[in-house]
This record gives C-alpha cells, structure tokens and sequence, in this order.
C-alpha cells in the first residue's frame, strides 16, 4: 500500500520528469533509463519530502545527478564549460522568425551547451521558478536570469541558423 | 531598439512569470506600445512553449496554431443551444435575440491563432494606458501582445493576448461599441470559457480554453471591476487571482 503511494506521488510528474530527460539526454532510451532509475531511487527512499514542491524538486534533481552519473561513466561530461554568448551577440530581432517544430527544437537544443541545456530544461520543461533553480543547481537567482536569457538567445539563433519555420502567413502556417 | 526597452533578461523574466506586479506592469505597459517587443515577447512565450511540448508532449507540433475545435456551421449550431451559466452575480447580461455565432467564432479564431500576433501587432501601436494595462500577473499570465483592428462580428476591436508559464492562454477582446457582444451569453462550453461585459462605451469579452472554471470566473470578476473603474487590481482582487491558479489542460502538470 506505501509502495502504491509512493508510485501515485510520482506519476503526476512523470510526463516532465520524462521530458527532462530527454531534454538533458536527447536520447528516447536513456532518458527512460533515467525515469526508470529514478523510480528506483524514489522506492527506496526511506524518506520523501512532504512538501509537494520539495518533492518535486527532488525528483528533478534525482534525475539531474542520474545523467551527471551516467555522463561521467562514459566519460562525456565536459570539464570545461563552453563560452557563454555575449548578449550583444544575439540580437533580439533574431527572435523574429525563431518559430519552430518539435524535432527543430530538439535538434536546437542538442547544440546547447550543457548550462544552457540545463538551465531552459529545468524552467521549460520541468516548469521550475528562478528561486527553485537557483537551490537545485547552488547558484544565485540572478545567475538564473542571465543563464535563462541566454539560453534562449542561443537557442533563438540556432533555430534562425537551421532556418526552421517562419510565421510569414497564416495560410503557409496551415500547411504545417 | 528604443531608450526604455526593458533589458532581454528582463523580458524573459518577464514571460517566465518571475518579475513583482510593479515590474510586470511596468513591461505590459512596453508591451503594449512597442511592436517590435511585442513580437520579441510573443516569440520568447512561442519558444519557451515549444520547447516544452519537444519534450513533454512527443511528437505533437509544437507552435502550430491550433485549428478551430468547430466549423462555423457547428459553432452557430453550438451558439443556438448554449447552456448559459452564469459566472459570477456582477457577470450576469443575458441574452439577446441577436446571434453571436459569428462573433464568438472570429474571437475563438484569433484565441487560437496564438502566433498571429507577432506580425498583427507591428501593424500599429496600441495605447494600452489609455485604458487600462490588464495586468494579469498575480494570476499567472503575462500580456505578451496585442493586437489591433480585428474583425468581431459586424465591428472591430483590439485583442489583449495573454499567456501563462505552463501552457495557459487568455484572450481579452475590447471593442469600442458597447453593444459589439450583446448577443453573446456568458457561458462555459465543453470548448471555451467565454464572459463579456459592457463599460461606458466599450465591450469587452474575455476568452479562454482549457482553463479551470473557477480561475476563469476570478479573472473575469477582476478585469470587469477594473476595467469598470479604470484603475488597476485592488489587493483583494490580486489576492483572490493568486489563489485561483491552476494549470491549464489536461497535458500539463502543476
């Protein structure tokens, strides 16, 4: 009956949990290794926190320290962080036709860097706050914003740079 | 870019929900007469969107504008049998004989296409202020744009588009005659939360999918005394907004 709970706690965050996998992995299998690795660990757990948000961002960093596991086992974690982009770099017009699919952003989102990745999937995609991410990654909030603002602009202009699809019309944004 | 164009960091702050009511406000009010941040906001709000449903919601096309849930023949169909519920007791117009089929139709099309905005929202500067700026934040939405001269039923009117963090959208429509919603009833449909109210000479009519009911009747409740008054939220009202989120949809999880 405890494992029944435990399991029902879990489920109602496992469409995220999942898409932030995938969004840190880019890989279907491994990040339903890591879901499943997680589900593991949340079984075993003696104790879970009682606060629905605590717990969530438990769950989440369970995940984030899984890929960071599995990253060092096969030796691909980056010891250097890349450059970040100055914000001069990207201008705000390129935001402009940034519109997308879904395997555009995932195909963006794989030439992220690991802070980028990493910040724009704990806020989209695990629908975290800065105040939540800046405890989950140890950094101050304002570190968020700057992170989360460049990640976007980086992402914006991969997706310019892929030319993904641009909102000329509405007739041509049927034929999507 | 102009002088007092909040900084990128800002406004994605801003469309993260993150920034204070002061804040907030002060970027709807950018918002709203600045097109081209419009159309940087709009496109930060497509974005983080997108890649939320990349990754969460499978292969689903993320930014595609959705297609209208009915045809017109259905919608006015639909219209002719409305269960009118009243949401609120300061909501409640009635109906008239006149049909709304058209209206609603052309407001639920606008709703849904979300992304028309961008580009509708260069075609002119709108002055929000002049009005009100319908700041939505203490309910988990963000003005990220508006749109000018859109057709409603036999008149034209402005769209405030509003969006949240997690998926939700809201659309407030507000016309310069006061009778441009009179056949339309306040209603919640299995497609749409629907509300509309009349002040001095303006109408307005609030629209929203997938939207908890409660939450809907509370904003509505809230922009209807605003709007009434010219002035913004009063502290009960912010409070009453903040306690009525809920996650939009059945896709998304809080």
């Amino acid at each position: 009956m405890f494992v029944v709970r435990k399991k029902q706690r879990f489920e109602q965050y496992l469409g995220r949990l999942h898409g932030y996998a995938l969004a840190m992995s880019r890989d279907g299998e491994v990040a339903s290794d890591l879901v499943q690795d997680c589900v593991i660990r949340v079984l075993k757990a003696r104790k879970t926190p009682v606060d629905e948000a605590a717990y969530r961002a438990w769950l989440f960093t369970i995940i984030r320290n899984l890929w960071r596991d599995h990253l060092r086992s096969i030796k691909r974690l980056q010891l250097v962080e890349p450059l970040e982009l100055c914000q001069e770099d990207i201008l705000p017009a390129s935001y402009e036709s940034a519109i997308v699919n879904v395997v555009a952003v995932r195909q963006a989102f794989e030439n992220l860097s690991d802070q980028h990745r990493d910040i724009l999937a704990l806020v989209d995609v695990g629908g975290f706050g800065y105040e939540e991410c800046a405890k989950m990654l140890n950094i101050p909030k304002g570190t968020v914003m700057s992170r989360v603002s460049r990640g976007r602009s980086a992402l914006a202009a991969l997706l310019n740079e892929n030319n993904v699809v641009a909102m000329s019309s509405p007739s041509r944004r049927k034929k999507l | 870019m102009s002088k007092t164009r909040p900084d990128i960091a800002i406004i994605n702050a801003y469309v993260d929900g993150e920034l204070d009511a002061a804040d907030a406000a002060g970027v709807a009010e950018a918002v709203a007469v600045d097109p081209q941040l419009a159309s940087m906001v709009a496109n930060l709000h497509a974005m983080k969107s997108a890649v939320g449903d990349a990754f969460i919601n499978g292969e689903v096309i993320a930014v595609t504008p959705h297609k209208p849930l009915l045809s017109r023949a259905s919608v006015m169909a639909a219209a002719a049998c409305l269960v009118v519920v009243v949401i609120g007791s300061g909501l409640w117009y009635g109906l008239s004989q006149r049909s709304s089929g058209d209206v609603i139709t052309q407001a639920l099309l606008q709703h849904d296409n979300w992304l028309v905005k961008p580009k509708a929202a260069q075609n002119g500067v709108v002055n929000v202020a002049a009005l009100i700026t319908p700041d939505l934040t203490p309910a988990g939405l963000t003005l990220s744009g508006v749109q000018k001269n859109i057709p409603l039923g036999d008149t034209f009117g402005q769209r405030y588009a509003y969006v949240g963090t997690r998926g939700c959208k809201l659309s407030l429509f507000v016309s310069e005659r006061d009778h441009a919603f009179e056949g339309i009833g306040n209603t919640a449909r299995p497609d749409a939360l629907i509300v509309k109210w009349a002040v001095a000479n303006r109408g307005f009519l609030l629209v929203a999918r997938n939207m908890n009911q409660e939450r809907f009747r509370v904003i509505a409740k809230a922009l209807e005394a605003a709007t009434a008054r010219a002035v913004a939220l009063d502290e009960p009202m912010r409070l009453a907004m903040v306690q009525s989120r809920k996650p939009c949809g059945d896709k998304k999880i809080s």
